[in-house]
């Protein structure tokens, strides 16, 4: 009985993930860099998230072993004022792409485990409102890399 | 004042500075009563395509220390110009990105590089001192300098430009933010104050009044 119930729960367990996985994956995100500052200075990462499904999903959160600290953020200009505000979760309307770039909605990565240097690649965990979770590599690049506003990143929803 | 209509994200098309219009309309106007005076030729001094604040005595009593503890004014910038920017190190978007833009810019202008100087002044002196703000400076670009001081040097210097500067909230447990004006200021190789532009306005019109300058 003991085993039935193992047997029960396992594949109950095994089953959520596997069914998560048959349904096409709504998000997918590209282009992500992280800006390596000295010091172990918080840095900024940034990305693009792109939405292939009918229906608004929005990123919830970001994880990373690589940093002690990893959270969504956005810088607001106002007048010439610059402020930093934390975000709950930014929305990728259906079919629709949001990028993460200097200047705007960024993550904000601190207290690094390892000394982060350019051309390092670190994995990002990004979690999302419709329980689908990916990770992406991200590649570490110079204090003075400019935005992924210059490599095309900047997206079109449709 | 509303928004700076260059900083929203998703517009790629940028519009060519607004500050310039009204610019050229006193312009204009200077010309038309120099011409009623009978005086041939107007030479017209440059356009640039920020705020221009050619007359202001802005940065003047700038004071703050270099990372070997000597205390710098704008004397000792003579014959560069001078392109300031007000931040910090624990800010980890907009100082970077800003900071990266005037190293984008440096790269552009190629040998006349030289004729540049960017001060990076920090408005977190509890946390930023000069050692720490050269070493951020110079890590977006060699020849950046980072200047920081005591708050109440930061205090008479962040007036001196006009500049806001107050903590913000914690963002993190022990990591607080600091709100700030985040604008370029660029004075002439006599030290005299010229352009105000916000740092989000894109590189080339930064680079473009840099040239004006020269």
């Amino acid at each position: 009985m003991k085993s039935l119930n193992q047997a029960l729960l396992l594949s109950a367990l095994c089953g959520a993930p596997l069914a998560a996985q048959a349904a096409p994956a709504a998000m997918s995100v590209s282009v992500c860099w992280i800006r390596a500052l000295p010091e172990n200075l918080p840095s900024g990462g940034y990305f693009k998230m792109t939405n292939s499904s009918g229906r608004e999903v929005a990123l919830t959160g970001v994880q990373t072993d690589a940093f002690g600290m990893a959270m969504l953020h956005q810088t607001r200009e106002k007048n010439g004022m610059s402020t930093m505000a934390m975000v709950k979760q930014v929305p990728v309307p259906a079919h629709g792409t949001v990028s993460f770039a200097p200047g705007g909605y960024h993550v904000m990565l601190e207290k690094p485990r390892k000394p982060v240097t350019p051309g390092m690649n670190l994995p990002m965990t990004f979690l999302f409102s419709n329980g689908q979770k990916l990770t992406a590599t991200c590649e570490v690049k110079s204090a003075g890399a400019m935005s992924g506003s210059m490599s095309g990143t900047i997206s079109h929803s449709h | 004042m509303p928004d700076m209509p260059w900083i929203t994200e998703s517009a790629p098309v940028l519009p060519r500075g607004r500050f310039r219009q009204r610019r050229r309309a006193l312009l204009a106007s200077a010309c038309a009563g120099l011409l009623s005076l009978g005086l041939a030729g107007c030479k017209s001094p440059p356009k640039f395509d920020g705020n221009d604040i050619t007359g202001s005595p802005i940065g003047r009593d700038m004071a703050m220390v270099d990372s070997g503890g000597t205390l710098r004014t704008l004397a000792d910038y003579r014959g560069k110009v001078l392109v300031v920017y007000f931040g910090y190190t624990h800010c980890p978007d907009v100082c970077p990105t800003a900071m990266a833009e005037l190293a984008d810019a440096m790269h552009a202008l190629g040998s006349d590089a030289k004729k540049v100087q960017v001060i990076m002044i920090t408005v977190d002196p509890e946390r930023d001192s000069g050692p720490l703000m050269q070493k951020y400076a110079q890590a977006f670009y060699p020849s950046f300098i980072g200047l920081a001081g005591t708050a109440e040097q930061l205090r008479k210097t962040a007036r001196s430009f006009g500049v806001y500067y107050a903590k913000g909230p914690e963002l993190t447990p022990g990591n607080y933010s600091m709100n700030h004006s985040s604008s370029f200021y660029l004075l002439d190789q006599q030290g005299k104050a010229r352009v105000l532009l916000p740092s989000t306005a894109p590189a080339k019109y930064v680079i473009h009044d840099i040239r004006q300058l020269f």
